[in-house]
């Protein structure tokens, strides 16, 4: 009886009160921690990038900011972001941050249960592979936040709780990043609220970023995978630093000049710019009108200027 | 103390663990990261934070301005000493990590909110160190003894001046050590302290303070995650000194690996960041300073530079509007520091 002999090993100085003990002992043990009986997300997991694949695989094109909440402080960094920052040896091989790298690309998963050698309890769950190997520690052994003044990392520092069907994540202690590969930042003020929901083998992810600095409502997107036993987590733990470009000093920092709009993706693939630029407004069905007066403006502009 | 010390080691092992499966053999020593966000690596005493920064170095956060003390058997070294009325509050978040004496003390710059607590920490540990010809209680006092301050000349110089603006100090408060060079080096608690000056930054008297053993740059007023940098323009400071003093930290600075980790860098306010923090407070520095250079030169006015929103992705970040130091002010100094037509 595996349960009766933990439990006499656990309990073994009390006889009054290791019956009650004992009881409760093998009670917790046949019945294991609540958790991990709600919600286990642990196992390899192939990401599916179906939804929003333009986004995750080649990256939003440039100036394509549309369904983003952002505010104007957020369009004004995105519209002078130069895709060249990134050839900056101080630059190039940073990792995705968290607020962005659950999307992609991919990433494939796997995740592990962490527990306690001596206890048995559940102290995290660490997910690997995603792009940077920034790989993310989620606490589950309710431990306090860090300091104010405690390092902020690209993985942040995550918490979860299980609530039903759920897995609740809270992310805070992000360094600056982005929500989207096109420039469109997240601030380190950022707070990330992730629900893991799991479906048999498959696994759905809800992500919401609330940004004080830089969102005018919280940013809300949804990411899959698959459970399977054949996925190829991304290996590369260095990215090598190298001189892309000879003649760069450091300090040298390239941005667009002020006033910059990115106006490229509106004008190929004849969008109304307002509506690229995003803000909450152009997120909901309202905006629809607004769209269309938009199209009949510039329509009408066209003919204008074809007379 | 066993509990904090056995809850360490479990999440130490834990995070090995989690980097042995991770990497395999060939990089089973890389860890993954978040060991340094432990909490339990915070002391709260007096309202003043201590957080292991790394090696033998800490931070003392909760004051006017960052204090960073480095500790090892041969005492403490503390990179400033706070404001006025501090000294009490810091001096007990010293003890709560180690009760060794203070040996050293480095001010980053003259600025009264990193230096007024010279004095009464000086004395606290028994004076200046150095010569001492005058009878202490009756006998010749120990030259080994006490506390050495170290500056650059450009921070002696406004620490001892008077006036707005002015620490106003006197006596053991002020540096009995200083140079004029571009750097200064000492070994203290087995590692080498290098003392690096930043012309022309917020003042003509920065220093960042090198670790070298520890992988910890304290950076004094040239780094700040909480707001734009302070630049005295009367005391000889310029935006175009303060960015290259972060260019300095960028250039100091090495990542461990994909810009995570590595050299640590303490901020004179706010967080603990490594070289990405510092490559993106440099690049909104260097943005903005460009910005208003092409405007300047198109001829704007500093009022029209203020109202056109230059700053303003950053602003919610970094920015104020009221208070001694606001963006207004900030973009007055960029706008003074950058020529023009």
């Amino acid at each position: 009886m595996f349960e009766m002999s933990s439990c006499h090993a656990l309990f073994r100085t009390r006889r009054a009160g290791a019956l009650a003990a004992l009881a409760a002992g093998v009670f917790i043990l046949t019945a294991a921690p609540a958790s991990a009986q709600q919600m286990d997300i642990s196992g390899d997991w192939a990401a599916r990038v179906h939804e929003d694949q333009p986004h995750r695989g080649p990256g939003a094109e440039l100036g394509d900011f549309s369904g983003l909440p952002i505010n104007a402080a957020a369009r004004q960094k995105a519209n002078h972001w130069d895709a060249s920052v990134l050839t900056l040896t101080e630059r190039m091989a940073q990792p995705h941050p968290a607020q962005y790298f659950m999307r992609g690309p991919g990433p494939n998963m796997r995740i592990q249960k962490r527990v306690d050698p001596e206890t048995g309890e559940l102290v995290a769950f660490t997910l690997e592979g995603v792009f940077g190997r920034n790989d993310r520690i989620i606490w589950m052994d309710g431990r306090a936040r860090p300091s104010q003044y405690a390092e902020h990392t690209f993985e942040g520092f995550s918490t979860g709780v299980v609530e039903g069907n759920q897995l609740i994540i809270t992310t805070t202690h992000m360094k600056y990043g982005v929500i989207q590969r096109n420039g469109v930042p997240a601030s380190p003020k950022s707070v990330m609220t992730e629900h893991f929901l799991r479906h048999g083998d498959q696994l759905t992810l809800v992500t919401v970023v609330d940004d004080p600095v830089y969102l005018e409502e919280p940013f809300i997107r949804t990411s899959h995978w698959v459970r399977s036993s054949n996925i190829n987590p991304d290996q590369r733990w260095v990215f090598e630093v190298v001189d892309e470009v000879a003649d760069r000093k450091l300090g040298y920092v390239p941005h667009l000049p002020f006033g910059s709009v990115q106006d490229a993706f509106a004008k190929h693939h004849n969008i109304p710019l307002e509506a690229v630029m995003g803000g909450k407004q152009t997120l909901y069905p309202e905006y629809e009108a607004r769209l269309r007066q938009l199209v009949q403006e510039a329509a009408a502009a066209g003919a204008g200027q074809g007379r | 103390m066993n509990r904090r010390i056995t809850r360490t080691a479990r999440a130490a092992a834990l995070v090995l663990g989690a980097g042995l499966v991770l990497a395999g053999p060939a990089l089973a020593q890389t860890p993954v990261g978040a060991v340094s966000l432990d909490p339990e690596e915070t002391i709260t005493i007096n309202g003043m934070e201590v957080l292991h920064v790394r090696g033998n170095v800490y931070l003392i956060a909760g004051g006017s301005a960052h204090v960073v003390m480095q500790v090892g058997d041969e005492g403490v070294l503390l990179v400033d000493t706070g404001d006025s009325g501090e000294s009490e509050r810091i001096l007990a978040a010293v003890r709560a990590v180690t009760h060794r004496p203070v040996r050293y003390i480095i001010n980053s710059s003259g600025e009264p909110a990193h230096v007024l607590g010279n004095g009464p920490i000086v004395e606290t540990y028994g004076g200046a160190r150095g010569p001492r010809p005058q009878q202490v209680g009756g006998r010749v006092g120990n030259q080994n003894s006490g506390v050495i301050v170290i500056s650059h000349e450009g921070a002696y110089n406004r620490m001892s001046a008077s006036g707005a603006g002015s620490a106003g100090l006197s006596g053991d408060a002020l540096p009995a050590s200083t140079f004029f060079t571009a750097k200064k080096d000492i070994y203290s608690n087995d590692e080498a302290v290098q003392i690096i000056h930043v012309p022309s930054a917020y003042t003509e008297g920065d220093v960042l303070v090198f670790f070298r053993g520890s992988d910890v740059i304290a950076a004094g007023e040239i780094f700040n995650t909480t707001g734009y940098p302070l630049i005295d323009r009367e005391h000889g400071g310029s935006i175009n000194g303060v960015i290259d003093g972060l260019n300095m930290l960028i250039d100091l600075a090495v990542p461990e690996r994909n810009q995570m980790g590595g050299t640590r860098i303490v901020p004179s306010h706010g967080r603990i960041g490594n070289e990405s923090d510092v490559v993106e407070y440099r690049d909104m520095l260097t943005i903005i300073r460009d910005r208003v250079q092409e405007m300047k030169a198109k001829g704007m006015t500093l009022q029209q530079v203020q109202a056109s929103g230059v700053s303003l992705e950053y602003d919610v970040l970094y920015g104020s509007t009221t208070g001694p130091w606001t963006t207004a002010m900030f973009l007055e100094a960029v706008y003074a520091g950058v020529g023009g037509q």
